[in-house]
């Protein structure tokens, strides 16, 4: 009796438009994925300050890095510092108050964490190498190409402050479908990306270490972020089929297309002439490559076709790290309020 | 094209490009291609590059292709090199190429001499050897002997420097160290030439700090310093100081504050309370920052506590991510010290009492039984209200408080102080009160004596010889790097006279081994076996019987060490007879097999006869960086992954398993789809099921060769080695109940030490390279199915044409 009851409230949770349970009810779980993601989540707990900066500020300080490459991390940084802070707006706005599922919002308060943890990172950073700090938390207004990434997203959380907006008509679920493709399979899986890759160059030629090793903090935060939105999109998807009607999805794919041309724009205002390792030409085939490679994974064709055009990234992110002790941190530990001693 | 364009815009005369490109490729075999090694270098190169910007695009390119064939090593190694000899060369007129190398040599090496010492970076005394003879000796082929991450870090920070410029070559390296430690031979450039091919064939590697300073003017070559620190506000300060002259020549730091008084102490002086040790570890933290090995190498420092000590569990938090700022030191490296009696306590699930050392003055010095008994003592003086600063907790709850935050930052270490101690040699001379910064050194130390040692680590695959331990080479070896060793102590630097002092009295010497893994290999034998085991085990018999035969030969030549009357050697108990002491002391079994290979006797009537030069000659370094410049395996580690990247100060490498890359050669499976799957398994061959089960037990990675046989290969080391070992555990999925079970197996396995625990992260960064969305939208490392798994990946779809409205491929 009790057992059919709670399998019976199991059955009737949803990702949105759920109302036959309450909001606040964690158990019994349903949405397992997305509790794994938050234990994931908390496993990898990091603070920015972990990380020691000394080599980085040397390195910042002399006269090594050329002016193109100052500018490239310049910009990364100001298009982070805001970016972050965009999608912790998104989460906590917009997002968190549409999904009616326990487990699911679980992530999202440790997500919107994740992301305060992030642009503290970029401060962090920002502070230590003697930025002005200013300069590079206002960029988003000075350099266009930033500028315009930022306005694109801004546009899909202020369709959800609409206080009309509700998820409860066919158009509103495709706007709020809209809007998780834009943050979590554009921001976060596309303009991400190709700061990374720009920045985790520098890494990959040993140089700005202390940095590069916040970008990979940030990675692996960044690729369950992911996940879970991916997990969210496909759940939304199945559990409501009749929202992703081929309009609608062309209408994604304009969208993704009209971002990927947002992110070559910016990276060639990053790389107007090119760095040791990365030309603006590669980079139109990265974005594209990264692109392709989201846009299977929501179920939708690919567009470009593009190869892969940085084979180094193999080394400095598909590989498992083994570090010198005395040299580097070991950054796999895990927190370990999960252990188990029986 | 565009590699002919990016030339031709550096505007300057230009190297004979298909030359270079032959000779770094020549005779690497016919997948070492030149023209994979210029398309490759194409994304990489921008308009208006430099010149130097545009030969290190060359050996970028080399280094990607590591990972599909990993003799590309090779190629980027010898493109360095031709950077390197125009670098040393940069006022001739004609550019070098590699097969140049011996004129330069012949050329340059009086001239290396000359400069080196006008510009007071060598030692003056080297001018008064023969050069002539030894630049004879010099052998620049073996140039070529080096893998490339091994030549990039010896390029980085090894090779002499002055003024921005490198002045230094590979085989001068070599010729600095063996000559810089022949100071005091009477037949000086006979024994140079001894060591140099010894230490530039590889056969065995002088510690960092030795090659970084052998020769100089600045001859620091120990490796290891071990302090105490006493309860007294001067000499907490002076320790501090004390660390900072020691680590600025590039040794590394061991501190005991075992004796330093626990907060809420009572302070007479002030009439106030005592803040305890935590500050003061803050400041040993921030010293270890400043003072960063002369730019060479961070700071780093490793403090121990025993478990007894009642500032224990916030010493625990030191490494710990939250928290207040002022009680964490995330650059300094913790230790638990820890006795037999705490280990009974867990077991027995017993109570376990903490005390601060100013209650319980003795204690820090006892061990074994006198230690039980005193400590029991106390515990009663607790329960009779004479002491009143103490806490009294479940030892199972300090335990696990230890292994958890052992799991979460990998520190503290664990020791063990009572297998420590009764094993010593040099018992009759004072206490270990700790171990070193790595775990392997374990000597006493006092107010008076800061223990010292160098080290030296012998490639034990350079020992495998058709399928068998090579016992001659072996013999030879070790009496040429024992000798080594020894002569250090009389030339050594000593940055504090309490260091001086100690090394000269008991000459300790630590001789460790590298290449465990790589042995096992060329043995055809897996980690996790029987037979790996019994290797470790009459490897080390082997080790330790010649390194005790070359010291008491070197005390035949030379007389015994200051304190050798009366210390284990001279009582006629050899390593191997003092597990039966462990076993007396500890009251209960001690788990290690006792048999002997090899026939002792006329060791111990050698001892007999002449005594030892060294008061310790054997412990097992963690090797790090040796191991990664001679290219073999590190210390007794296992495979950390069949392909993956070793990072240190010189940047990330990829590193690939080359036993492994040739034995699927041969047998036709070395492809791009296993490679491929390789990345995606992260280095591990269990999950590829095309490959064949032989391998796959051969090739076990760390996380997949289960604790058990790491301890069991190092409990039988741990028979034959008079100090200690850096062994470093690995857990795939621990929980507390494995991490209790394998501590408990190693003490009782008689393990003196433990180094670092390793575990993974709960999540990975999302791989780049790789087509991952093939092997499924949902991450490898999920449980829970996720709805996206339900996604399908078709492969060979149409292309979507946004503008045209009856594209098919969203229909």
């Amino acid at each position: 009796m009790v057992e059919t009851m709670i399998s019976t409230q199991r059955e009737r949770k949803r990702l949105i438009n759920g109302s036959a349970v309450d909001v606040n009810q964690l158990m019994p779980l349903k949405y397992t994925w997305a509790w794994e993601h938050y234990l994931n989540g908390c496993a990898n707990h990091w603070m920015p300050n972990e990380v020691a900066m000394a080599r980085d500020i040397e390195l910042w300080r002399s006269q090594k890095l050329t002016p193109q490459e100052r500018l490239v991390i310049m910009r990364n940084l100001g298009f982070f510092a805001t970016a972050e802070s965009l999608v912790g707006n998104n989460l906590v706005l917009a997002i968190f108050k549409q999904i009616t599922n326990a487990e699911c919002r679980q992530y999202l308060l440790r997500q919107a964490f994740e992301e305060a943890v992030h642009t503290h990172a970029f401060l962090y950073i920002v502070e230590s190498l003697g930025l002005d700090e200013q300069e590079v938390f206002t960029m988003y207004h000075a350099i266009p190409s930033i500028q315009r990434k930022d306005e694109f997203e801004m546009k899909l959380t202020a369709a959800l402050l609409d206080p009309d907006f509700s998820t409860a008509s066919f158009k509103g679920m495709q706007t709020f479908l809209k809007n998780l493709i834009g943050y979590y399979v554009i921001m976060e899986g596309i303009f991400f990306y190709s700061g990374f890759v720009m920045m985790l160059s520098f890494h990959r030629r040993n140089m700005m270490t202390g940095v590069g090793e916040q970008f990979q903090y940030i990675l692996r935060d960044e690729t369950i972020h992911l996940n879970f939105g991916i997990d969210l999109i496909n759940g939304i998807k199945a559990e409501n089929p009749s929202v992703w009607t081929s309009e609608f999805k062309k209408e994604m794919l304009a969208t993704i297309d009209e971002a990927v041309d947002l992110e070559i724009a910016y990276a060639q205002d990053c790389l107007p002439q090119g760095i040791l390792g990365l030309n603006a030409e590669a980079f139109r085939d990265y974005v594209h490559h990264i692109a392709d490679r989201r846009l299977e994974r929501i179920g939708l064709p690919v567009l470009y076709h593009a190869p892969h055009p940085f084979p180094w990234m193999s080394e400095t992110m598909d590989l498992s790290k083994e570090k010198n002790f005395f040299e580097t941190r070991v950054t796999e530990y895990q927190a370990g309020s999960a252990l188990q001693w029986d | 094209m565009v590699i002919a364009a990016s030339m031709s815009s550096m505007g300057k005369e230009l190297p004979d490009l298909s030359r270079v490109c032959l000779e770094v490729c020549q005779g690497l075999g016919p997948d070492v291609a030149v023209d994979s090694l210029l398309t490759a270098m194409q994304s990489t190169l921008y308009e208006g590059i430099s010149e130097a910007d545009w030969w290190r695009a060359l050996t970028m390119s080399a280094r990607t292709q590591v990972e599909r064939e990993p003799d590309f090593t090779y190629v980027a190694a010898r493109l360095l090199l031709v950077e390197l000899y125009n670098e040393v060369q940069k006022d001739a007129s004609e550019r070098a190429y590699l097969s140049d190398a011996t004129a330069i040599y012949q050329h340059y090496l009086p001239q290396y001499f000359r400069d080196g010492v006008a510009a007071g970076l060598l030692d003056e005394r080297l001018l008064e050897f023969n050069l002539e003879q030894l630049a004879r000796a010099i052998r620049p082929e073996r140039d070529l002997l080096f893998a490339y991450p091994g030549l990039q870090t010896l390029y980085d920070r090894y090779l002499l420097q002055h003024a921005g410029r490198r002045i230094e070559l590979p085989q001068m390296l070599w010729l600095r160290v063996a000559m810089g430690v022949a100071l005091n031979e009477s037949q000086r450039e006979v024994r140079v030439i001894e060591f140099y091919n010894l230490i530039s064939q590889f056969y065995f590697t002088p510690a960092t700090p030795t090659l970084f300073n052998a020769g100089t003017r600045h001859p620091q070559l120990s490796s290891c310093y071990l302090t105490t620190v006493s309860d007294d506000l001067g000499h907490i300060f002076k320790s501090i100081q004390d660390n900072a002259l020691l680590s600025k020549w590039a040794g590394g730091l061991g501190n005991d504050w075992t004796n330093v008084r626990a907060l809420g102490s009572h302070i007479h002086g002030t009439n106030g309370k005592s803040q305890g040790i935590i500050p003061f570890l803050k400041v040993v933290n921030d010293t270890a920052v400043a003072v960063n090995q002369g730019g060479k190498r961070k700071g780093a420092v490793c403090v121990y506590l025993e478990n007894w000590h009642l500032d224990i569990e916030d010493f625990l938090d030191l490494r710990r991510n939250t928290g207040d700022e002022r009680r964490r030191t995330h650059d300094m490296n913790t230790a638990c010290w820890i006795s037999d009696l705490f280990m009974q306590r867990v077991a027995q699930n017993k109570d376990w009492t903490l005390f601060s050392p100013d209650d319980v003055s003795d204690l820090h010095d006892l061990y074994g039984q006198a230690f039980a008994l005193r400590y029991q003592e106390y515990e009663r003086q607790v329960d009779e209200g004479k002491i009143t600063l103490f806490k009294r907790l479940p030892a199972v709850e300090l335990w696990r408080k230890m292994l958890t935050r052992l799991f979460e930052t990998g520190h503290p270490w664990l020791t063990w102080k009572d297998p420590a101690n009764v094993r010593s040699t040099q018992d009759h001379a004072g206490v270990i009160h700790s171990s070193n910064l790595c775990t392997e050194i374990l000597l006493n130390t006092s107010e008076q004596e800061t223990a010292v040692c160098n080290l030296g680590s012998l490639n034990l695959a350079a020992h495998i010889t058709d399928g068998v331990l090579d016992h001659a080479q072996l013999r030879t070896t070790i009496a040429t790097a024992l000798r080594m060793l020894d002569n250090v102590i009389d030339i050594n630097y000593y940055p504090t006279v309490e260091a001086r002092n100690a090394n000269l009295r008991h000459r300790p010497v630590g001789l460790g081994i590298m290449a465990f893994q790589d042995a096992l290999y060329k043995l055809g034998i897996s980690y996790a076996s029987e037979e790996a085991v019994v290797f470790a085990d009459q490897s080390t018999e082997a080790i330790s019987y010649y390194a005790i035969s070359a010291s008491a030969q070197l005390a035949a030549e030379r007389g015994t060490y200051e304190s050798y009357v009366g210390s284990k050697w001279e009582r006629g108990l050899f390593p191997l007879d003092t597990l039966a002491l462990l076993e007396q002391e500890r009251g209960e079994r001690v788990d290690v097999e006792r048999s002997t290979s090899l026939d002792w006797a006329p060791v111990r009537a050698l001892v007999q006869a002449h005594g030892m030069r060294n008061s310790n000659v054997m412990a097992i370094a963690p090797t790090a960086t040796i191991s990664t410049i001679v290219g073999v395996s590190q210390s007794i580690e296992p495979t950390y992954k069949n392909l993956y990247v070793k990072s240190n100060l010189s940047g990330d490498f990829t590193t690939v398993n080359t036993s492994l890359v040739r034995d699927l050669k041969q047998r036709k499976l070395w492809n791009a789809d296993i490679l491929e799957a390789l990345k995606y398994y992260d280095g591990s061959l269990r999950d590829i099921e095309i490959l064949p089960q032989d391998l796959k037990q051969r090739y076990l990675t760390t996380f997949e060769v289960d604790p058990h046989w790491l301890i069991a290969c190092a409990s039988r080391r741990q028979k034959w080695i008079d100090m200690g070992q850096s062994l470093n555990l690995y857990l795939a999925e621990p929980s507390g109940k494995k991490l209790n079970d394998i501590y408990q197996f190693a003490w009782q396995k008689g393990l003196k030490t433990t180094y670092y625990l390793r575990t993974l992260a709960a999540t990975q960064v999302e791989k780049s390279t790789i087509d991952i969305n093939r092997y499924g939208i949902q991450p490898r490392w999920m449980k829970n199915v996720s709805p996206s798994s339900a996604v399908q990946v078709e492969r060979d779809p149409l292309a979507c044409a946004i503008d045209n409205p009856d594209c098919e491929a969203c229909q």
